[in-house]
């Protein structure tokens, strides 16, 4: 198989070391997240400074990542979060991953800080420390332009990252993102501005794998359920979820705006002047959009459903161009978009409540200038954006009053774009995802999408109808633990959910079959799923060691106090204006959060506190992890 | 149908290379184009370099995902772009270096003969490069 | 963002005194009322450059200016212009250069480069696409232009990078310096490489792999296709292909307008040794063209053996064959291309070398200069064991040659003793291989053009031939036979002025009048516009590009009016009055240059009695600004 190399390179000392790779590693956790949650765990120096230089920055890549597996085009993040001060990562796509892993290389561990901005030049033959003064400050597209010589694919940070905005990214391929926990302010705080991959070197894949990933291909190419994306993107979600409720806005005061044909999928296709692919996917969600005139013109990459939410509807935001540039503001500038939504609109709740002021914004919901200037702020840390760079848990703490009660965040993490109280499972997921709130972590989308097919093929018969109720609460604990396991294997291989938890065009034995041609041995899709519970419960005894327990599981009040009205709208045939029925469809509540948290701990071999407990760490083979603890 | 370049008969001008990009990317495009001038010096000899369109395309027989088909009609090895992942092997296996990747959309590009009438042949002021049939 | 398309809508704006670099997006009034080339270099010398200002302060500015249609699918679209005060006339200054380098421009997402002020050391300006640095150059200076292009691309480690560099000439400030355009192509005249070589400018150097994004290609694809099918039908295509520029010198001879012997004579009796067969069969090795461009009119040359063997060397035009040959009496052609050659690795424009070399032929042949004048260079006519080390020391401003370097105005004034009379020149400018004598429209056209003697800004050759079909495909039957009869003078300031009108557009879009625009009479105003809107997505009437073109070449006179140039200065000099020609067509002739002059400025709108525009014409073409400052 392949020589793949884990790459150390500490840029205090300048010292590159080369290791092959340890098939433990890759045997017990697969690689990408997992091969990440081992390291950092291992090697996390000063847990209690997120910035401090001895802490490390892993950039992994999955045995599936550049090869003709499927969406085989991910890389990973981890690191310990400045957001959140625990486990952090975030996970990118597009063709940075697909680079690195054909230059050579598993994972590039990067610990140090070094005196001068510089940027890691990867190549087949090496790694060296170029210096990067003349890159500092540049917004992420000018770094690209910089950068992206000779073929060369780059991961870089903007000037957010530069600053330590905990809510900074990590942009790669111009558009692309590793974009939660704050990974860009620990790139920026070792001073290292980019990582720049370029060269192949040689690697034979085995025929019977070269089989099975066009066998897999065709299958993702040809599913029913990927459609959508490639017809719309993810911003096919928009108007289904401001249907049923789903459609956080005004701070997750509402979960639907009378207005959503303003933001839709059909208003962004109006932008939209090409699809695109990440490196071996046949899905092609991506959209490129071009705005042609006015004081928005430009193109990029995007945006997101989670995007669209976060500075749309989150904000009282209606036009689309104000979205498209927000994304392309934030891209370039290197920001989270979902965090930095959620904490905008923090701010705007703020200021409705009379907590928060400012002299040179409105901060008025649906006010562009106020987005469109917080975003320069919050990369710049000027004026208010220095307090909102902090991220909506410190923010909040610092104002004080009762700011905590509109900062939507789990564990310090911004909240993705999912209402807990319609989507339960998602709104279970936020809460015992090990990184913060995370729609990621989990993808519990089976009951939501209506997908029968996978439930059956998945769940005990007799669960499954209650499971697919989307408002009973009874077993989202079992869809919740699945996908989390599942979206753990998804990661650890370097592939992307949409081809695994978000369709369900590939199932578990699917993967195993790819994994056992590559790896030329038996694979069998138990294995694989335990390998995913290892992986979250190394993260969570990550977390655990820090302290933490059933009390950081939790959802912001609002979701457990405020019920949510959702209304159906219609449109009057005479005016032609949207109306909203007079009584509401649906009350969105939680009737009993304990009682999934209950059975979630309890599904995984957990205690009542949430800890992992000694038989279930025997089981998955953690225990020689836990002597630490 | 192939094409053929006649070596000498090239002065160098790249209005081959220009036309092609026009009719495939709407714009004056020299790194996109599917006919590239090989010059020896900036003064020549020039020769034109398309694909061959070979019987035995070892870009086909190099792709993983069978994105590389052959068009009965023009006779010309076709990159499906919605099968492409964008591995690049098939550009490492043309021996003649007649395929090119954009690494913007991550896809495959190569001669497609314009479905039948080639641009570059149309509009060669010289007959540096012909069509056979 | 700038509206428009075929540009890249951005402009590098560099100071070499502090080495800040600067991107601008191209002004979009500047774009419609001036459109690029010319016209955007003859605008920021308007509002920058004044007449305190000297041609070789760092105030002044070198501007490298591409246009919308440069690049393009159109034919001939490979050409740019370089503008700047010129240090030879101290006035307007342009130089027109084909090739290669105006494309890579636009492909590094550049449409102008401005630079001014000085740089405390030799330095080449790199453009890679967008990443744009000043380099040292301190090991370039003292090079050639060829061994200044190789050292840079094995730098680089890309064979494909473009240049404009300046050899020694333009290092010593040599009055008529050129800059050489990739490949060995020359923005020759007027002195600008003598501009770049007093800001220590060794050269610029560009790659780029963007593209050149056009408004509407599937139109500009058929006006493109029409153009191309046109030109290759058009009657004279074959002959231009076949032999380039020098495929007019027999019949330049047989009109009486090939100058030799400094003007003395309008034939040569040795033209055979020099003309376009005889090259041909000498020393051609291949066809070769500029970018985009189907003529080919370019070759390869190189000579077989002999004591000049192995020269190798391409642009071999008209103008240099006279220049280095029949106009110092040289027949000796392997010695005119190794006199062509040195020119191009020194960087001198080879009109104004060959000129001033003419100009002291015939001083010594008066018995003007002696031995102790020369330095003991003993100049006989067509004595080219002199000839070859004395373009040398005119590179090198040594000795004899530091007066030379000077240009033949100056060299005259230096020299005294009635040397003026045979300095040909016109403010300041050498004249180029064209004699008013055998061809009226030439000789006023001379006397107009606003960079000082030029047959390119007006560039009039329907009139060469004396057949009709290139007049009647280009203006009808209104004007035959006069305008096409070389001796004839009606209708002649008509053709000059529409040919300076029409060539400022020319020059200010990126396209070339070797091609289809003049020499060949095939495209004009409504093409010109059509491939414009098409490219551009600017709504582009024919009147309106024809106010344009007129603009431009008013601007430029207005500028040269500033600077003291008045109807005085719009004369020949009087060889071309008083003394007959005595060869071929030509025979007998004078030309007396008023009544066409007249006739000139009741065309343009001008002053009779200033040369200047009037403040109607003025106000007509949107420059009030101009009346007030031309005033003072």
């Amino acid at each position: 198989m392949s020589k793949q190399t884990i790459a150390w390179i500490d840029l205090s000392t300048k010292k590159v070391s080369l290791q092959p790779l340890d098939s433990f590693l890759t045997t017990a956790f697969l690689g990408g997240r997992g091969l990440g949650a081992a390291l950092l765990f291992r090697h996390i120096a000063n847990p209690n400074e997120p910035f401090a230089p001895e802490n490390p920055l892993i950039f992994a890549v999955g045995p599936f990542t550049g090869t003709p597996w499927p969406t085989g085009a991910r890389y990973h993040v981890t690191f310990h979060s400045p957001l959140t001060g625990i486990y952090g990562y975030a996970n990118g796509s597009g063709f940075f991953g697909p680079a690195l892993r054909r230059a050579g290389y598993q994972a590039l561990v990067i610990t140090g800080c070094a005196e001068r901005p510089v940027y890691l030049e990867v190549t087949p033959e090496g790694i060296a420390i170029r210096p990067a003064e003349h890159l500092w400050g540049l917004g992420t597209v000018a770094t690209h332009e910089a950068l992206e010589t000779n073929g060369a694919r780059v991961a870089c940070i903007g000037p957010a990252g530069e600053r330590g905005v905990r809510i900074a990214a990590i942009i790669n391929d111009r558009g692309r993102a590793a974009a939660r926990c704050g990974g860009g302010a620990v790139m920026g705080s070792k001073n290292l501005k980019a990582i720049q991959v370029r060269g192949r070197s040689e690697e034979n894949l085995p025929p019977p794998f070269l089989e099975q990933a066009r066998r897999a291909f065709a299958k993702v190419r040809d599913h029913p359920n990927v459609v959508g994306l490639r017809d719309w993107g993810t911003v096919v979600l928009i108007q289904p979820k401001n249907q049923s409720g789903d459609l956080p806005a005004r701070n997750h005061q509402l979960g639907q705006v009378p207005w959503a044909e303003r933001v839709d999928a059909q208003a962004i296709a109006r932008y939209t002047y090409q699809t695109k692919a990440c490196f071996s996917c046949p899905i092609r969600c991506s959209r490129l959009t071009r705005i042609e005139n006015g004081p928005y013109a430009g193109e990029l990459e995007g945006p997101e459903y989670e995007t669209t939410d976060a500075l749309g509807p989150m904000c009282w935001i209606s036009e689309p161009e104000v979205i498209i540039r927000a994304n392309r503001m934030c891209n370039d500038f290197g920001l989270d978009t979902i965090s930095t939504g959620v904490v905008i609109a923090f701010a705007m709740e703020c200021h409705e409540r009379g907590l928060l002021h400012s002299d040179d914004l409105s901060l008025e919901w649906g006010d562009a200038n106020t987005v469109l200037g917080l975003i320069e702020r919050i990369a710049r840390r000027e004026g208010l954006g220095d307090l909102l760079a902090e991220g909506v848990r410190r923010a909040a703490e610092r104002i004080g009053g009762n700011a905590p009660h509109y900062a939507m965040h789990v564990k310090g993490m911004e909240l993705p774009r999912q209402e807990p109280r319609i989507a339960k499972g998602f709104g279970l997921g936020h809460a015992t995802s090990n990184r913060g709130a995370d729609h990621l972590y989990a993808l519990p989308t089976i009951d939501l999408a209506g997908n029968l097919e996978a439930a059956r093929h998945l769940f005990p018969a007799e669960i499954v109808p209650q499971l697919m109720e989307t408002d009973n609460e009874a077993y989202k604990p079992d869809l919740v633990v699945f996908t989390e396991h599942y979206c753990a294997v998804s990661d650890a291989l370097g592939i992307c959910k949409f081809s695994t938890a978000e369709t369900y065009a590939l199932y578990p034995e699917d993967l195993a079959a790819g994994l056992s041609a590559l790896w030329e041995r038996e694979i069998s899709s138990a294995e694989l799923l335990r390998a995913g519970e290892r992986i979250v419960n190394l993260e969570r005894l990550y977390n655990v060691r820090l302290g933490l327990s059933r009390a950081d599981d939790r959802l912001p009040t609002r979701f457990l106090t405020e019920p949510l009205e959702i209304y159906a709208f219609t449109r009057d045939e005479v005016t032609g204006e949207i109306r909203a029925s007079p009584e509401p469809l649906h009350i969105g509540r939680l009737h009993d959060f304990e009682a999934m948290l209950d059975r979630y701990y309890s599904l995984r071999g957990w205690d009542k506190n949430g800890i992992p407990t000694p038989e279930t760490m025997r089981r998955l083979g953690l225990e020689p992890w836990i002597s630490s603890l | 149908m192939h094409l053929e370049a006649i070596a000498e008969k090239c002065t160098g001008c790249r209005i081959c290379e220009n036309f092609c990009s026009v009719k495939h990317e709407g714009a004056i495009w020299p790194e996109r184009a599917r006919i590239r001038i090989l010059a020896e010096t900036d003064s020549g000899p020039f020769t034109p370099n398309v694909c061959r369109q070979c019987e035995d395309a070892a870009c086909a027989a190099a792709c993983p995902v069978e994105a590389i088909t052959k068009d009965q009609s023009t006779g010309a090895w076709v990159v499906n772009d919605d099968e492409c992942i964008g591995c690049e092997n098939c550009v490492e296996a043309c021996p003649y270096h007649a395929m090119f990747f954009d690494a913007e959309s991550g896809k495959a590009f190569k001669c497609d003969l314009c479905g039948g009438e080639p641009e570059c042949v149309a509009i060669c002021p010289f007959g540096a490069v012909q069509k056979v049939p | 963002m700038f509206p428009y398309r075929g540009y890249a809508g951005k402009c590098l704006y560099v100071d070499l005194t502090s080495g800040k670099i600067e991107t601008r997006e191209y002004d979009k009034a500047l774009a419609e009322n001036y459109l690029g080339g010319n016209g955007f270099g003859t605008r920021l010398l308007w509002e920058n450059v004044g007449p305190e200002v000297d041609a070789l302060a760092p105030e002044n500015l070198l501007i490298f200016s591409t246009g919308p249609l440069c690049g393009t699918i159109v034919p001939n679209p490979g050409r740019m212009e370089v503008i700047g005060k010129s240090p030879l006339t101290g006035i307007y200054g342009d130089a027109n250069t084909g090739g290669f380098l105006g494309p890579e421009f636009k492909f590094a997402g550049w449409d102008a480069v401005v630079i001014t002020g000085q740089s405390p050391r030799p330095v080449y300006l790199a453009i890679a696409d967008n990443q744009v640095e000043l380099r040292d150059a301190s090991h370039l200076w003292g090079l050639t232009t060829s061994q200044t292009e190789n050292a840079i691309r094995q730098a680089w480690g890309d064979p494909r990078v473009k240049t404009a560099t300046i050899g020694p000439a333009g290092e010593n400030l040599v009055r008529f310096a050129g800059i050489q355009i990739t490949p060995q192509r020359s923005a020759a005249r007027c002195g600008l490489g003598a501009v770049m070589g007093s800001k220590r400018l060794k050269a610029i150097a560009v790659r780029g792999h963007g593209p050149i994004r056009v408004a509407d290609p599937h139109r500009l694809h058929k006006v493109a296709i029409a153009l191309h099918k046109r030109l290759r039908a058009n009657p004279i295509f074959p002959a231009v292909h076949a032999h380039g520029t020098p495929g007019i010198v027999s019949l330049m001879d047989a009109l009486g307008r090939f100058p030799t012997q400094n003007f003395r004579m309008g034939s040569f009796s040795y033209v055979d040794r020099i003309n376009a067969d005889t090259l041909r069969a000498r020393a051609f090795v291949r066809d070769l063209a500029c970018f985009g461009c189907p003529v080919a009119c370019d070759k390869l040359y190189c000579v077989p053996d002999g004591p000049y063997a192995e020269t190798a060397l391409r642009s071999v035009e008209y103008e240099t064959v006279n220049a280095l040959g029949a106009c110092i009496w040289n027949a000796n052609l392997d010695a005119l291309l190794a006199a062509n050659r040195l020119c191009d690795e020194l960087g001198l424009d080879t009109i104004s070398a060959g000129r001033v070399i003419s100009f002291a032929m015939e001083l010594w042949d008066e018995e003007i200069l002696n031995l102790d004048d020369t330095g003991g260079l003993a100049l006989y006519w067509g004595d080219m064991d002199t000839v070859l080390p004395l373009l040398r020391m005119i590179a090198y401003r040594e000795g004899f040659g530091n007066l030379l370097a000077e240009g033949v105005r100056r060299a005259a004034q230096t020299i005294g003793r009635g040397a003026e009379r045979y300095a040909m020149h016109v403010k300041g400018m050498e004249i180029a291989a064209q004699d008013g004598r055998a061809q009226k429209s030439m000789g006023l056209a001379h006397v107009t053009s606003t960079r000082g003697a030029d047959h390119l800004k007006a560039f009039p050759v329907i009139d060469e031939t004396g057949y009709p079909d290139e007049g009647r495909r280009r203006y009808g039957e209104q004007y035959l036979p006069d305008i096409v009869q070389p001796l004839a003078t009606k209708h002649k300031a008509f053709l000059v002025k529409d040919g300076e009108d029409f060539g400022a557009v020319v020059d200010s879009v990126g396209m070339c009048k070797s091609g289809g625009t003049f020499v060949l009479a095939e495209i004009y105003w409504p093409d010109i516009a059509a491939a414009l809107e098409a490219a551009t997505g600017m709504e582009m009437p024919v009147e309106q590009l024809q106010r344009i073109g007129e603009r431009i070449y008013n601007l430029q006179r207005c500028y040269n009016a500033l600077h003291g140039i008045t109807r005085a200065d719009d004369k020949l000099p009087r060889r071309f009055s008083e003394e007959a020609s005595p060869s071929g067509n030509a025979k007998g002739q004078t030309i007396d240059i008023e009544p066409m002059l007249e006739e000139y400025y009741q065309l343009r709108g001008w002053d009779a009695e200033t040369g200047w525009p009037t403040a109607k014409k003025l106000r007509e073409l949107g420059l009030e600004g101009a009346i007030e400052r031309l005033q003072r």
